[in-house]
């Protein structure tokens, strides 16, 4: 452009531009503030006088609100919040009478009785019978696409001789039924919504401390106290559950104040957040474990040597520092301290020389290679990859990493199409009965932990563990572990941890080893 | 062809001239529109066909993702039974665009039956506003900065824009998202670190950040075409002429460089409508914004195949629809365009 008396780009006119370029930013600017100074960022500091409401976030939403196909934990914990069962598991652990005052089981242990309370009113109002309870399992028995069709399997029938008595009829002993009906999917629903189909499950109706307020399908759910609940009211009047998948958004929201806790956060926010934050991270241990997995259908992996060795190479105590900054603890045998059956004799120590001494003989003697596939859907999984195949690597074994999508993930471990994969098992209460039925047993619906592991020593002892009680459950359950070392078909490493963090104070809510949220009651 | 011949030429053989002048790129803008809007439904056709076959050839079962390590064989078989995907692919593919026919997108085999349009109805709002969030403060931010680089005579300062926009075109959204939350939302408490408000005009403090994030990406591209446009406009004879007419500096750059100027970036809207798309869907995980985006990611993670082809056929329309929008825009600022 030639230059004239009036050239456009003369000192004047840039310096307007200027000014209407910063005029511009500075109206994007005011109209933030504007928006920040019309709303305000909700906060709860941290008290002990319990708030009218809470919000909670999970990682996944809420799948289903029918107990049958409801597997999300968010859809698990809106169960414990909604649910009346017979039992109740407390925070502790304990598993405590419920809907039913008292319960027992008959001498030749096949036939349970329970009574129910007085009184009882569903959050409708509605009274609550045994003939409710009666309704409950017979739809859940009847329902073909059931995902704890193995649960319901021991119940025969169920008969309501009157309206405060239940009697369950069982197939075989089954001790562990009181626990089994405190788990969320055994939650009593009335006979008269449960005759409406499946649209009842779009608002479901209980006997729990709360009941539902909202869902809609979505990713936000609320809850309200059940004004004709039974028990100690929680302190707590309304709880939201939002999903948040992104855990850098469920973090940031969280110590922004925009929500109150957050379930399923990584390992790695225990050291991100300092003493002087006003959020607080906890793991809690879970009953179950963390595991590298091998599939036994295919060299060299199907060497019981190979499995030992690898199971010994492994640094436990560095991924119990490292990744979850000595928050939960290490193990090798197959029941978690949290459980009974634990053998605390097992050995937890590492031995690189015994490990190499083991793999003698072997196809991997002189070396070998193995692909490690994990998915970031669970917690930690790739951190504790990269220790154990930096562990694998000291007695020859190299491991590639294939980080994987959820769903292949999963396809896989289910195919026995990987070799070695860090996972995960757990249960909803300390029975031996999911434990069993997943870890142990080839037909037990995960081909033993996805190993193929087939034992029938195991698969003799899981029976007589399921249906005995006291020293006999005792002696069967550390059989298993006993064989579970023998043949090693998988390596437990610690046991599961699941990091809660929240703004609250720890005696007002909280999340128990089953991963449910629990509010403080009144009077407790 | 000779106007005569209109007269002797059926109706069928009357369409054929106006049709040829449309593909010679000789036809009324009308015509292009018209052409464009069938283009949409061919695309809308395959991206149907495409998403059908290729999301269930990824591994993975939604009734095993559903029941989980918990479900047996038989209720998983129950549940794809119930969830009608037990039968032949093809039968399957018949049905659905049977469907589509009837406007209807299926239901959601994982969301407990809702409607597939029920869910991205929920969630369009969420990424419709987050996508214009991001055009106005792109628009608001590039033109003046794009210009003030273009006509400054001060070289540090064209320097320092384009060094600028550099930068921020090499932040992913993700990133500038993670900075904006801890520097704007934790440290100075300024605005929301993520979620979404209950209705307008709360949701505005919810939109801003996440609309600046994904900005970072289109901004310095509006600003950079504005910027080379403005360069070779204002080295046109008619800007002299203009200037030696007297005119004042301010009315030459509004009426003649800035219109311009906007031509290459309504274009540039148009193409980059995709990228916007795919932008807002990492950006509404960084943020927990509850959009379309979040429910394809969800969808892909369950194996939702209805919300999955749902969502890919929509944004399919709305990339199509958008560079329609953006033809149309073209005629309004340069009324030349309206004849070929």
């Amino acid at each position: 452009m030639r230059t004239t008396t009036r050239d456009l780009s003369k000192t004047r006119f840039t310096a307007r531009l200027c000014r209407a370029a910063t005029a511009g930013a500075l109206a994007l600017l005011a109209a933030g503030a504007f928006a920040a100074w019309a709303g305000s960022t909700s906060g709860s500091a941290n008290a002990a006088a319990a708030p009218k409401s809470i919000t909670v976030a999970w990682a996944s939403k809420m799948d289903a609100l029918d107990p049958d196909i409801g597997f999300a934990n968010q859809a698990l914990s809106a169960f414990h919040l909604i649910g009346g069962n017979l039992y109740e598991i407390r925070a502790n652990g304990k598993t405590v009478p419920g809907l039913a005052q008292r319960g027992a089981a008959s001498a030749n242990g096949l036939k349970w009785t329970f009574h129910l309370r007085a009184g009882l009113r569903f959050s409708d109002g509605t009274p609550l019978t045994s003939a409710d309870v009666k309704a409950t399992i017979d739809r859940a028995k009847a329902d073909k696409s059931n995902g704890y069709a193995g649960l319901f399997a021991p119940i025969a029938s169920v008969t309501a001789p009157d309206a405060q008595t239940a009697v369950f009829n069982l197939s075989r002993k089954y001790p562990s039924l009181p626990t089994i009906l405190a788990e969320p999917e055994f939650l009593i629903m009335p006979k008269a919504g449960l005759a409406k189909g499946k649209s009842f499950f779009s608002a479901p109706i209980s006997a729990g401390p709360y009941k539902l307020v909202s869902w809609g399908g979505g990713n936000d759910s609320s809850y309200a106290l059940n004004t004709h609940y039974w028990g100690p009211k929680p302190v707590v009047s309304e709880i939201r559950y939002a999903t948040i998948a992104d855990f850098n958004s469920r973090l940031s929201q969280l110590q922004s104040g925009q929500i109150d806790a957050a379930v399923d956060l990584p390992p790695s926010v225990l050291k991100q957040l300092g003493s002087g934050d006003k959020v607080h991270a906890q793991v809690v241990s879970v009953y179950g474990f963390a595991s590298l997995n091998m599939w036994l259908g295919k060299p060299p992996l199907n060497n019981v040597n190979v499995r030992k060795a690898i199971s010994l190479a492994i640094d436990r105590g560095r991924i119990v520092k490292d990744v979850w900054n000595g928050q939960i603890k290490a193990m090798s045998s197959f029941w978690p301290p949290s459980m009974t059956g634990f053998d605390k004799n097992s050995s937890i120590a590492r031995d690189v020389a015994g490990a190499k001494k083991l793999l003698a003989g072997t196809p991997c003697a002189n070396g070998c290679t193995l692909k490690m596939q994990y998915t970031d859907s669970y917690a930690a999984s790739e951190q504790s990859a990269l220790i154990i195949q930096s562990n694998l690597n000291e007695i020859g074994i190299k491991t590639q990493l294939v980080k994987l999508e959820n769903g292949i993930w999963f396809n896989n471990m289910y195919n026995g199409k990987y070799q070695l994969s860090v996972s995960n098992l757990y249960d909803y209460a300390n029975v031996p009965d999911g434990m069993i039925a997943y870890g142990v047993l080839k037909d037990g619906g995960l081909n033993a932990n996805y190993s193929g592991w087939n034992s029938a020593a195991a698969a003799k002892l899981s029976q007589t563990a399921i249906v005995s009680s006291g020293a006999a459950r005792a002696a069967a359950l550390a059989g298993i572990n006993k064989a579970f070392l023998k043949d090693q078909p998988f390596a437990t490493l610690t046991t599961y941890g699941v990091v809660f963090a929240s703004r609250l104070d720890k005696s007002l809510v909280s999340l128990t080893p089953a991963e449910f949220i629990e509010v403080k009651r009144q009077g407790t | 062809m000779r106007s005569n011949d209109l007269a002797t030429t059926s109706p069928a053989r009357s369409l054929v001239a106006p049709v040829r002048r449309a593909i010679a790129g000789r036809s009324r803008w009308y015509v292009r529109v018209i052409l464009q809007l069938g283009q949409a439904v061919v695309v809308g056709f395959a991206v149907v066909s495409v998403a059908f076959f290729l999301v269930r050839l990824v591994p993975g079962d939604p009734a095993r993702t559903i029941l989980g390590p918990r479900g047996s064989p038989e209720a998983i078989a129950a549940l794809r039974h119930a969830m009608h995907l037990d039968g032949p692919i093809l039968s399957g593919y018949r049905s659905y665009l049977w469907q589509l026919l009837h406007a209807d997108l299926g239901s959601s085999i994982i969301q407990n039956g809702r409607s597939v349009s029920g869910i991205i109805g929920d969630g369009l709002p969420v990424t419709l506003a987050l996508i214009a969030g991001t055009v106005i403060i792109s628009l608001a931010v590039a033109i003046p900065l794009g210009l003030l680089a273009a006509l400054s005579r001060r070289k540090l300062v064209d320097q320092t824009a384009r060094a600028t926009l550099v930068t921020l075109l090499a932040m992913p959204p993700f990133f500038l998202g993670l900075l904006l939350i801890l520097l704007i939302a934790l440290r100075l408490d300024l605005l929301p670190a993520g979620g979404w408000g209950d209705g307008w005009p709360d949701n505005l403090r919810y939109v801003i950040l996440p609309s600046v994030a994904l900005s970072g990406y289109l901004m310095p591209l509006i600003a950079r075409t504005v910027r080379q446009v403005a360069l070779d406009t204002v080295r046109e004879e008619f800007i002299e002429a203009a200037v030696a007419r007297g005119l004042r500096r301010r009315t030459i750059v509004l009426r003649h460089v800035l219109p311009n100027s906007l031509l290459p970036v309504l274009t540039l809207l148009g193409l980059n409508l995709g990228s916007l798309i795919a932008g807002a869907v990492v950006v509404e995980s960084v943020f927990g914004l509850p959009g379309v985006g979040s429910s394809l990611v969800q969808a892909v993670s369950a194996r939702d195949y209805p919300l999955i082809q749902g969502i890919a056929v929509v944004s399919a329309l709305f990339v199509v629809f958008g560079n329609v929008l953006a033809d149309m825009l073209y005629v309004v600022v340069d009324p030349r365009t309206r004849r070929g």
